[in-house]
């Protein structure tokens, strides 16, 4: 399926590298060199998927994500970035973005998460379209995950999830009490665990934990198994 | 109202202990001011109002002079007695009568009459006072102790000339000295009370204080444990305020620092980084062998690129990091900074004809002799031009010109471009600091290093720009006593 891709980059020799294997794999690439540019193209053509430089020269990629992701909940964006610990703040329902990739990255890394990124993108839309899973409600311990919906709800009260931290809870929630292997979760969610690091399943974790828990530090319905993964307990 | 603690050597108990103890001293020197005088006062008043009765009973009436005759005798008659009981009762004092004889010093206590409710039991030893009396005419008055009380006294001989017989007025001073010491024993009470309200109020006053300092280390803690967010509020005039507003100043500076720190950090990062990117992936481009000849020409041209880069960036950190260190060695030669404005703009006609833009050697002065290191101070310069060409549009025109100034040289590089943005030309003096919309060429330590260079070579680098044009100017001293310094940084300082 070829898809519309935007990459924001204000390097020229990073613009030209990403754009081979997008084009090889047949989807169409825009490329903008500046925030501003970004956001122009953003509003005026109907964007796949976002790669997104942090660093540039004026706006830079942390606002022009926070911008795009008003604009839209479901555009997936992945986040282009040389610091890892810039990745906390990048995947928080702050800033938005559902995706990292640390430079300097390899291509084949770069081709795995656009691929899963625009797989799961590709699923989600179907399952919202045909109404597959129209009745998969997972209700437990207080939290509500309507899978048709996408939404979820902690005590009655809507609670906005990221799409990565959606995937998550509902792959938990549909067996309570069965533990997940930080692997098994980027699984489920990517369909590969290749090329990522699992402490980022520690850092989607840690922010549905706020959204959720009464007290993040002492969580009763998303627990901890010391040295194997995680489980729901509803 | 949370009260704080009340542990010895705290604030707020020393500040309450010291207010309460100060009260207390206020009472005790008040205390020994007035009491000792009130009990003087009193006890001269009761001695006075004695000594106008003696006057009146012994001059103005004529009680005593039935007296008189008996006294010559040596002996007092009923009559005599009866007189001096009314004498008594009119001067509201105890009388005693002594007889003198022989040499009128060695009394007997021939008669002793009482005021009424007070008639002792025994008879008492005449008091110094009446010995002193009998020596004189006039009456003779005194504080004393008789028979054993604190007593009042008034002395008078009544026959003077002959065998003294000394009239004594006694009244005891037992009612004066127990109102004293009742006045005492209330002022005492009041005193504990006041102490006790002194000492509440202390540490009540000293509460805020405490409360006040108390946040003040809170916010130092959190500054010194690496959070430099939230700011220190204490608006008061006093000097805790004073203290506030310090440390207020501190964590600013602190917290910029952070912030500077970070951003190199991610700076840095980006760019050691972006150049390793583009190199991984041209690399496995070329090691995935899906490419032709025209291709692979270009991925290898823009690896070597990125190599250079990745290897200036290198040399300037090192060089950047060193210079900061004070440990290259940056020599202070005799100079012509002429030819070295010459040269430079010879070896970049190259990239000035690339651009499309004219780059010119201005007539100055002929000859700009300076201190200096002329391979420091041609690094300098060529930076500068290649600044001036790459961030103007094509068909600028980048003027060098040298000129002799009253303490050395200069030598400036201007252009008639469109200017730094005013918002950018605080910061471009910061390690990896890029313009809006400029690209990514140089190291982003390039006039970074050029003022430290600058610096070390005893002079400074200034930049004047607007939107007609930007003008940055080298000025170098002539002799080694001439220092043409920019203002001191501070050590953490980024520029």
């Amino acid at each position: 399926m070829k898809a519309t891709i935007l990459v924001v980059d204000d390097e020229d020799p990073v613009q030209r590298l990403v754009r081979i294997p997008l084009e090889r794999e047949g989807h169409r690439v825009l490329a903008a060199m500046s925030g501003e540019e970004a956001l122009e193209i953003a509003a005026s053509e109907t964007l796949d998927l976002v790669l997104l430089d942090i660093m540039l020269p004026g706006i830079d990629g942390i606002e022009v994500c926070r911008q795009l992701r008003q604009r839209s909940a479901t555009l997936p964006i992945i986040m282009l970035t040389a610091r890892d610990d810039e990745v906390d703040k990048v995947l928080g329902l702050e800033i938005g973005a559902d995706d990292y990739v640390t430079k300097p990255f390899s291509l084949a890394e770069l081709r795995s998460r656009v691929r899963a990124m625009l797989r799961r993108a590709r699923l989600a839309s179907t399952e919202a379209a045909s109404g597959v899973s129209d009745d998969e409600v997972h209700e437990a311990g207080g939290i509500r995950l309507d899978i048709a919906r996408r939404t979820a709800e902690s005590n009655g009260e809507p609670v906005q999830l990221t799409y990565v931290e959606f995937e998550i809870l509902r792959t938990l929630m549909r067996s309570p009490g069965r533990v997940y292997s930080r692997r098994a979760l980027l699984e489920a969610v990517w369909d590969s665990a290749e090329y990522r690091e699992q402490r980022t399943v520690d850092v989607h974790i840690r922010h549905l934990r706020e959204k959720l828990e009464a007290d993040p530090a002492e969580p009763v319905a998303i627990q901890t198994v010391r040295g194997v993964g995680y489980r729901f307990q509803g | 109202m949370r009260i704080g603690s009340l542990r010895p050597g705290r604030l707020r108990v020393r500040l309450a202990l010291l207010v309460a103890t100060t009260a207390l001293l206020v009472l005790a020197v008040l205390a020994a001011l007035i009491f000792p005088q009130l009990e003087r006062s009193l006890d001269r008043s009761r001695m006075q109002s004695l000594a106008t009765a003696m006057d009146v009973t012994t001059t103005k009436t004529a009680l005593t002079d039935g007296l008189t005759p008996e006294i010559a005798n040596g002996r007092l008659s009923e009559a005599g007695y009866r007189n001096l009981r009314r004498i008594a009762d009119a001067a509201q004092a105890r009388v005693t009568l002594w007889w003198g004889s022989g040499d009128g010093m060695q009394f007997e206590a021939d008669s002793l009459l009482g005021h009424v409710d007070e008639l002792p039991t025994h008879e008492p030893a005449p008091p110094q006072v009446a010995f002193t009396a009998a020596t004189t005419r006039s009456a003779v008055m005194t504080v004393g102790n008789f028979d054993g009380h604190p007593t009042a006294l008034v002395a008078r001989n009544l026959n003077p000339g002959g065998a003294p017989a000394v009239l004594l007025f006694s009244t005891s001073l037992g009612d004066v000295r127990a109102q004293v010491s009742s006045v005492e024993r209330r002022f005492l009470a009041g005193g504990v009370l006041a102490f006790l309200a002194a000492l509440a109020i202390g540490l009540l006053a000293a509460e805020p204080l405490a409360r006040r300092l108390q946040r003040l280390r809170r916010s130092a803690d959190a500054i010194s444990h690496g959070s430099f967010g939230r700011p220190i509020a204490d608006r008061s005039r006093d000097e805790i305020g004073d203290l506030a507003r310090s440390l207020e100043d501190m964590r600013q500076r602190l917290e910029q620092l952070e912030q500077a720190r970070s951003q190199f950090l991610a700076n840095a990062s980006h760019e050691l980084r972006t150049p390793l990117t583009s190199i991984g992936g041209y690399v496995e481009l070329l090691q995935e062998g899906e490419t032709d000849e025209l291709r692979r020409g270009e991925y290898l041209a823009t690896v070597h690129e990125q190599v250079q880069r990745l290897t200036r960036l290198a040399n300037d950190l090192l060089d950047l990091t060193k210079l900061e260190a004070g440990g290259a060695e940056i020599r202070r030669d005799r100079i012509e900074l002429a030819d070295l404005a010459a040269e430079a703009v010879r070896d970049a006609q190259p990239l000035a004809e690339a651009r499309g833009s004219t780059l010119l050697l201005a007539a100055g002065d002929a000859d700009a002799p300076a201190l200096g290191d002329d391979l420091r101070v041609l690094q300098i310069v060529r930076g500068l031009i290649d600044n001036a060409l790459r961030h103007t549009p094509s068909g600028t025109t980048v003027e060098v010109a040298c000129r002799r100034t009253p303490w050395g040289a200069s030598l400036a590089v201007s252009d008639d471009g469109p200017g730094i943005a005013p918002e950018f030309l605080p910061r471009i003096y910061d390690r990896f600091a890029r313009g809006p919309g400029a690209a990514a060429q140089g190291s982003g330590l390039g006039l970074a290093i050029a003022r430290e260079l600058a610096g070390r070579m005893g002079g400074r680098l200034q930049v004047e720009s607007s939107p007609s044009g930007t003008r940055f100017t080298l000025e170098l001293g002539s002799s080694a006593e001439v220092t043409v310094r920019a203002p001191k940084r501070g050590r953490f300082a980024t520029t």
